[in-house]
């Protein structure tokens, strides 16, 4: 039996239970002799169902307990993603004879839960012997430059071929196995995915097959809010799940209340208004219009950056902009613009950031002023800013703030509180009673009462739930409905006949009713009905 | 291939009554199995429509020199079926194998033509018919090989046979596709075990990559491998503890689309295969050696879980 845990887009922790034994997935099953999970490898490895569905049909696994996916290794990286979309369910997922050093991340990226030590030994056989992400001939070797177990001060001269094999063999599978270590901590984490884009650079091949999964499918197990940090460090940064769905979700969100909107530049600390750059400029300028801060590959206006990936993320700053970097952002940027009806635009910046700001505005009849004269924060900068920008009416920042942020993870608008804490930590009150307050390390609102009966009423965000007995945890056996919108680290609400409450989705709304097992909702408080 | 209307002819030796012997073989261009659909088998590639008065030429060419003691005939389908092989020709054939002397006739067949009334005309002919069983598992033949009959079936052919003093040689496959290395070996000797009461002779066919078949679709997409010539051997050897006739001709061997080992042991591994046959001494397979053979036990333990060839 099969108990996820937890989700982070297509990979999960969890736990694999039988009567003699538990399995913490991702896991390495290691065949050395019989293997110590009973599996169905059928007879046609998966790869057949590209040749012959309905002879795959006849000679596929009876996947009664786990799903399998063999021949993964032959096949393009088009049919890799269909394979895995297609056996992807709330069984776990082995990747047979796939995994090597190298790519075992990407296939705990796409979804496998279990894989194995079996290229590892056949790659041995054949002579290659893993050193780090790399394959090497292990006849070239004089001693075997590691000391696990099996290598530690061997040398290669006193060892028939078969020895050496075994080594490799062991090595191998030890280099292996902390790699699948390695991936578990990061999907706990939350970090799967800055280690994979990375280690895809490894092979075009597996560059290939992330370009293709990010392409591919409806992307309903991935999260909105995530407590990791998103390192935008390779051109597939852009194409993230959380970058497209922050732009186009905060553009549908998105209603300024000025006529001028103010462009800045980004800073490395986040959220912006932390930074030495930003907080200088409000200290020189009264800044009472909209805001838009301009970055890579995020647009992020003021009112957002609170919110996830815009609270929390690195991206390699040069002062060179690339053309698809300028064209990314100028076009997002111009969908801002276009959006908040804005009749003036006063960019406050400059280099790369002003070709971005030109290619926005091109063919726009709006007015545009560049205020930086000499560098951001000279003084006579600050004097042509607070020329363009004097005049103009205040308003509450953090009630902008929350408003968005309402309206773009719940879709609800709720008014007329009173604002406070410190900048990031703020939170909303009606009277005195918290209704809100941001959680800085997902960046997403936390939610109180009132807000959580909002969200009932509509039925959105919203988890029923079986009477029962719980403290910290609600467990997929126990929901008996719950919102099909719903994704991993979501704020929900649930529901039963004797309470509600809030917590964290530690699965996709549709998992936890199919599931009948594993952990649906980690609870964070709970109200009387 | 040449000439679809001139059969192919080449010299070899056989065994007769534990000795052997020269063999003309011949390959009858007919117009192929009526089956034709076996995973595996592209021998219609080479079918030609022959007309009764072609194949009586054909006969005629393939037998101009003469001078064998045994003959064996392959149609690439079913001696005994007459859209094959017409009645006609087949008593032809017959009067010429007389008239040369021949002791020792040899043809194959789907067991669905071998009946008593075909074969009453061979009667006094020292004959054997070769059938295709290829396993003994009926679930294996169905789904790995598509051979649309049964063991049952098999078993009634060879009754038959033996009731009218016939020799019966059975085929068997070794490594259908969808078999693993180990499954393959295993399934070999069991159906070695199983046809022992049934088959004179069992004849151990080690699958090799032919033009236009499914196993070559697989062998393409890196699905199939061809047997490791290891594996034949280890068959060989148990199929002699057995205690059975078994010959094998290892085809194509150390070729990609053949039955192979690591390039450098092939030919002499095949070679020892080849003289085992014609001796049946079982010495003849022990001599062999060579650093592969970790690697093919490697592949035993992995392959069965890993469903595609690893190395």
């Amino acid at each position: 039996m099969f108990y996820p845990e937890k989700r982070d887009g297509y990979s999960r922790i969890g736990k694999i239970k039988t009567e003699n034994l538990v399995l913490n997935t991702p896991t390495l099953l290691e065949f050395n002799g019989k293997p110590e999970l009973q599996v169905d490898f059928g007879k046609a490895p998966y790869a057949l169902r590209f040749i012959s569905e309905t002879l795959y049909e006849r000679l596929k696994p009876i996947e009664k307990e786990i799903s399998v996916l063999t021949g993964l290794n032959v096949l393009s990286p088009r049919q890799i993603l269909q394979a895995f979309e297609e056996k992807r369910s709330t069984k776990p997922l082995y990747a047979v004879a796939a995994a090597t050093t190298s790519n075992v991340a990407l296939l705990f990226y796409l979804g496998a839960d279990i894989v194995d030590n079996i290229l590892a030994i056949a790659k041995a056989y054949s002579g290659l012997y893993f050193v780090g992400d790399i394959e090497m001939n292990v006849f070239k070797l004089k001693k075997f430059p590691c000391s696990c177990q099996y290598c530690k001060s061997r040398s290669l001269n006193d060892l028939s071929r078969d020895e050496i094999y075994e080594i490799a063999a062991g090595h191998n599978t030890e280099m292996l196995k902390l790699e699948v270590e390695k991936c578990r901590h990061l999907i706990e984490r939350e970090e799967l995915r800055n280690y994979v884009e990375a280690k895809v650079k490894l092979h075009p091949e597996m560059t290939a097959v992330l370009r293709v999964a990010d392409s591919y499918g409806d992307k309903k197990y991935f999260s909105r809010f995530k407590k990791s940090r998103c390192h935008f460090s390779a051109m597939e940064s852009a194409n993230r799940f959380e970058v497209s769905y922050f732009l186009n979700r905060a553009l549908e969100c998105y209603k300024p209340v000025t006529d001028t909107v103010l462009l800045l530049p980004c800073t490395a600390r986040k959220p912006y208004l932390t930074s030495r750059t930003h907080r200088h400029i409000r200290s020189r300028v009264r800044i009472n219009v909209n805001e838009i801060i301009i970055s890579s590959p995020l647009v992020v206006p003021r009112e957002f950056e609170l919110t996830y990936p815009a609270i929390n993320y690195d991206t390699p700053v040069t002062g060179h902009w690339s053309e698809d970097e300028i064209a990314f952002v100028a076009s997002w940027l111009r969908r801002f613009i276009e959006k908040g009806g804005f009749r003036k635009v006063v960019a406050h910046v400059e280099g790369g950031y002003r070709k971005v700001v030109e290619r926005a505005l091109e063919n726009l009849q709006i007015e545009v002023v560049y205020t930086v004269e000499d560098g951001i924060l000279g003084e006579g900068s600050m004097e042509r800013l607070r020329e363009e920008v004097a005049g103009l009416k205040g308003f509450d920042l953090y009630e902008r703030i929350f408003d968005h942020m309402l309206r773009y993870q719940f879709d609800i608008e709720y008014r007329n509180c009173r604002y406070s804490g410190k900048y990031p930590e703020i939170e909303m009150l009606k009277g005195k009673e918290r209704v809100a307050r941001v959680d800085v390390r997902y960046g997403m609102l936390d939610i109180y009462e009132k807000i959580a009966r909002i969200l009932l009423d509509k039925g959105i965000y919203t988890v029923k739930i079986a009477d029962f007995d719980f403290t910290n945890t609600i467990f997929a056996a126990g929901v008996l409905e719950a919102d099909e919108n719903i994704r991993p680290n979501d704020v929900v609400v649930f529901t039963s006949n004797s309470i509600l409450g809030v917590g964290i989705a530690a699965m996709s709304g549709g998992e936890m009713v199919e599931s009948e097992k594993g952990i649906a909702v980690r609870v964070k408080r709970k109200y009387p009905v | 291939m040449g000439s679809f209307t001139k059969p192919i002819v080449w010299r070899e030796k056989e065994r007769l009554d534990d000795r052997i012997a020269d063999c003309l073989t011949i390959i009858l261009r007919t117009r192929g199995c009526r089956w034709d659909s076996c995973y595996m088998c592209g021998y219609t590639n080479d079918a030609y429509p022959a007309t009764r008065d072609e194949l009586i030429q054909q006969i005629d060419m393939a037998l101009e020199e003469g001078g064998a003691e045994v003959v064996k005939i392959f149609t690439s389908g079913s001696f005994f079926d007459d859209a094959e092989v017409p009645m006609e020709v087949r008593a032809y054939l017959r009067d010429r194998i007389r008239d040369m002397g021949a002791k020792k006739l040899i043809v194959e067949s789907r067991p669905e033509f071998v009946e008593k009334e075909r074969l009453d005309d061979f009667k006094g002919v020292n004959l054997e018919v070769g059938i295709g069983l290829e396993t003994a598992d009926d679930e294996i033949r169905e789904l790995c090989i598509n051979k649309g009959f049964s063991f049952e079936d098999f078993v009634r052919a060879t009754e038959t046979l033996k009731e009218m003093g016939f020799r019966a040689k059975c085929y068997l496959l070794l490594k259908p596709p969808f078999l693993s290395e180990r499954e393959a070996i295993e399934d070999a000797v069991k159906s070695i075990k199983a046809v022992k009461n049934y088959a004179d002779v069992v004849s151990l066919n080690l699958t090799n990559v032919q033009k236009g078949t499914l196993v070559e679709k697989l062998w393409r997409a890196k699905l199939y491998r061809p047997p490791w010539l290891w594996s034949a051997v280890e068959v060989l050897k148990k199929a002699k503890d057995v205690g059975v006739e078994i010959l094998c001709d290892p085809v194509a061997a150390g070729k990609k689309r053949g039955p192979h080992n690591c390039g450098k042991c092939d030919a002499d591994v095949s070679k020892a295969i080849r003289e085992f046959s014609l001796t049946q001494d079982a010495k003849k397979l022990e001599d062999i050696k060579c650093e592969c053979i970790l690697k093919w036990g490697k592949v035993l333990e992995l392959e069965s879980y890993s469903r595609i060839p690893l190395l």
